[in-house]
């Protein structure tokens, strides 16, 4: 506080005396600055990162309102406002990649949880500490692997003439997987609930360990039985922990796992409208003339979106319990 | 609690089925990839082949340069990728974990703002409900300093 | 990949929480630099957190195929699931330009060997997977990491 005043004063008077008050302040400031000098050289390596790799490419948001053409540049291009975004809307496949962008977010978040919640229970309600700790590895395990090495499982499952399923359940009328819209929304929910529902387990499981023992003793002895305890003790403690992952979820509900639309559909035309999502879309642009701009303003509307998402949604939360809210 | 003999036998085959159901599209990929080809193409991809083999792997440890490459290539930018990664990080929380550091808050919203707005509003939501429970807790403080002080 | 937000934040709060200032107070005393008190202090108490933080690290550089995809041109300098990638892409492109007749005349890669490249590049997470398991499990639980 003491030090404050004295600037005040000093650049008060300076002030007063008609001298240039900028350098005194620049020079008070960077003295104010200087003990801490080593750890603004520390910042150096990371700011740099950041300024090259998220801030720079910032710019090329400009190609969103360009038709970019590769011989000029994002700034040679010609200026054509909003027509990318025209373009886009009128375009016959946006309803498409949007409701499927939608429509299996939302279906991802459900099943994932739903089952991410049971399997804690589960889990959590076995005795033996071994077994506990070999489930929740086995559920883990699919985490870790990359979604190119999935897709060829997952050929290995449908693929249409040696595929296992095909081989074994469907020996007599087999399927063409690959062909088929039919199957795929299903297919596609399920090795998403595969690869992701161990991460939500380990979270729900942590809250569930994180629960008073003695309320469920007590809980029995005031004779509620098991289902009850479950939805009166267990679930409610969970609520934060669904309610953070719910607004996490929402605030990324128009970018879908690209991996999993691009990679496991094996790029097959049937199956484009079924497995066809806003990222993929944005891809798929990248390669047609004039692209770039079109899948520029298709990026640029997703992060306007979700961030609005995300405010929306924590005012939303914030009205129905303000404790839960993230801000 | 709920510790019946019953109830536990039935969580563990729930759960050994949910376990087998997440390794074995992994031990299939294993499989298919020890069977005769030819078992492959007439059979189809099976956990149970008639017929193993390990061609595919001789394949690739004579033959395929390529395979050899890229795994070099990825255990090298892994190490190196994880290690600068990690100083980096390591210098830039530890210098806005000192306390007093001007502009502190100023730095941690350019860093945190970009993922906020691009695809990953965890880390924007996590800063601002940091900088929400700081409050509370210098509101805390503050509250239990002033009672000490009476 | 290098660095992204969330990690800056988690090691920054595990820093501001488990080291007292009194430390810092009593090595600017002693002497040291930021620095000093960085390399010799702080790295050595954030052990945990950094062991956390890197193996899902590794875990991303290692399942990276995007940066191959996008990126690279030359393909001996693409990784080793961008090479996954760039073979199904490959074949894909060969079965749809050529019709199912002819199809038995193109020399495809046979199929177990696709199997085993994905295999092989599998094979060191599965290896690692039992030892470090403890550690993916406790920085999920912690919040330490994003899906």
């Amino acid at each position: 506080m003491p030090s404050r005043s004295n600037d005040a004063a000093e650049t008060a008077r300076l002030a007063a005396g008609g001298l240039p008050i900028r350098r005194e302040g620049n020079m008070i400031k960077m003295r104010k600055l200087k003990p801490y000098l080593p750890l603004y050289l520390m910042m150096i390596p990371c700011a740099a990162y950041l300024i090259v790799n998220n801030y720079m490419p910032m710019v090329g948001i400009i190609s969103a309102f360009k038709s970019f053409k590769v011989s000029e540049g994002i700034f040679g291009s010609p200026w054509v406002g909003l027509k990318n975004f025209e373009y886009l809307f009128r375009s016959s496949d946006v309803a498409t990649i949007v409701r499927n962008t939608l429509l299996y977010n939302g279906a991802f978040i459900i099943v994932n949880n739903v089952v991410g919640i049971v399997l804690a229970i589960l889990i959590t309600g076995i005795k033996s500490d071994r077994m506990k700790k070999w489930y929740q590895s086995s559920v883990l395990l699919p985490f870790t692997m990359s979604m190119v090495v999935i897709s060829y499982v997952v050929f290995a499952f449908l693929s249409q003439q040696n595929g296992m399923l095909n081989n074994s359940l469907f020996k007599n009328n087999p399927v063409e997987w690959y062909n088929d819209p039919t199957w795929w929304p299903l297919i596609l929910i399920v090795v998403n609930c595969w690869k992701y529902v161990g991460y939500g387990t380990l979270i729900y499981i942590a809250g569930i360990s994180g629960i008073d023992r003695s309320l469920y003793e007590a809980a029995s002895i005031d004779g509620a039985g098991k289902w009850k305890q479950i939805r009166s003790i267990t679930l409610p403690a969970l609520v934060p922990s669904i309610v953070t992952l719910f607004l996490l979820s929402i605030g990324r509900i128009c970018y879908s796992d690209f991996g999993l639309f691009y990679l496991v559909p094996q790029n097959s035309g049937p199956l484009f409208d079924v497995t066809a999502t806003i990222d993929t879309y944005v891809y798929g642009a990248l390669m047609s003339p004039g692209g770039i701009g079109r899948s520029a303003a298709t990026g640029l509307l997703q992060a306007v979106v979700g961030f609005v998402l995300v405010l929306l949604a924590n005012a939303v939360v914030r009205r129905l319990s303000s404790k839960d809210a993230i801000f | 609690m709920r510790e019946s003999k019953s109830q536990q036998l039935v969580f563990h085959v729930i759960l050994i089925l949910v376990a087998l159901a997440m390794i074995v599209p992994l031990l299939l990929l294993f499989m298919s990839s020890i069977t005769d080809e030819n078992t492959l193409v007439s059979d189809g991809y099976s956990l149970f082949p008639a017929k193993l083999s390990l061609g595919a792997y001789t394949y690739i440890t004579t033959n395929s340069s390529t395979i050899f490459r890229a795994y070099g290539i990825t255990i090298l930018v892994t190490a190196i990728g994880t290690a600068a990664g990690l100083i980096v990080t390591a210098l830039m929380s530890f210098s806005l974990s000192i306390r007093d550091l001007p502009g502190q808050s100023v730095i941690s919203f350019l860093v945190f703002f970009y993922d906020a707005v691009q695809r990953r509003p965890r880390s924007f939501i996590h800063h601002v409900d940091g900088l929400r429970r700081r409050q509370y807790d210098l509101g805390v403080r503050a509250a239990v300093h002033a009672d000490q002080r009476f | 990949m290098l660095t992204n937000a969330f990690s800056i934040i988690l090691i920054r709060s595990f820093f501001s929480s488990t080291i007292p200032g009194e430390l810092y107070e009593s090595a600017k005393m002693d002497g040291a630099g930021y620095f000093r008190i960085f390399w010799r202090m702080a790295m050595p108490l954030g052990k945990p957190i950094l062991v956390t933080i890197g193996l899902f690290s590794c875990l991303n550089y290692w399942n990276d195929w995007q940066n191959g995809l996008y990126f690279i041109t030359d393909p001996s300098m693409l990784s080793i699931q961008a090479v996954l990638n760039k073979m199904n892409q490959n074949i894909q492109a060969v079965l749809s330009y050529t019709s199912m007749s002819s199809s038995s005349m193109v020399q495809l890669p046979q199929v177990s060997i696709r199997m085993a490249i994905a295999f092989v590049a599998i094979l060191p997470i599965l290896i690692m997977y039992p030892f470090l398991q403890k550690y993916f499990a406790s920085g999920i639980m912690s919040g330490a990491v994003k899906g």
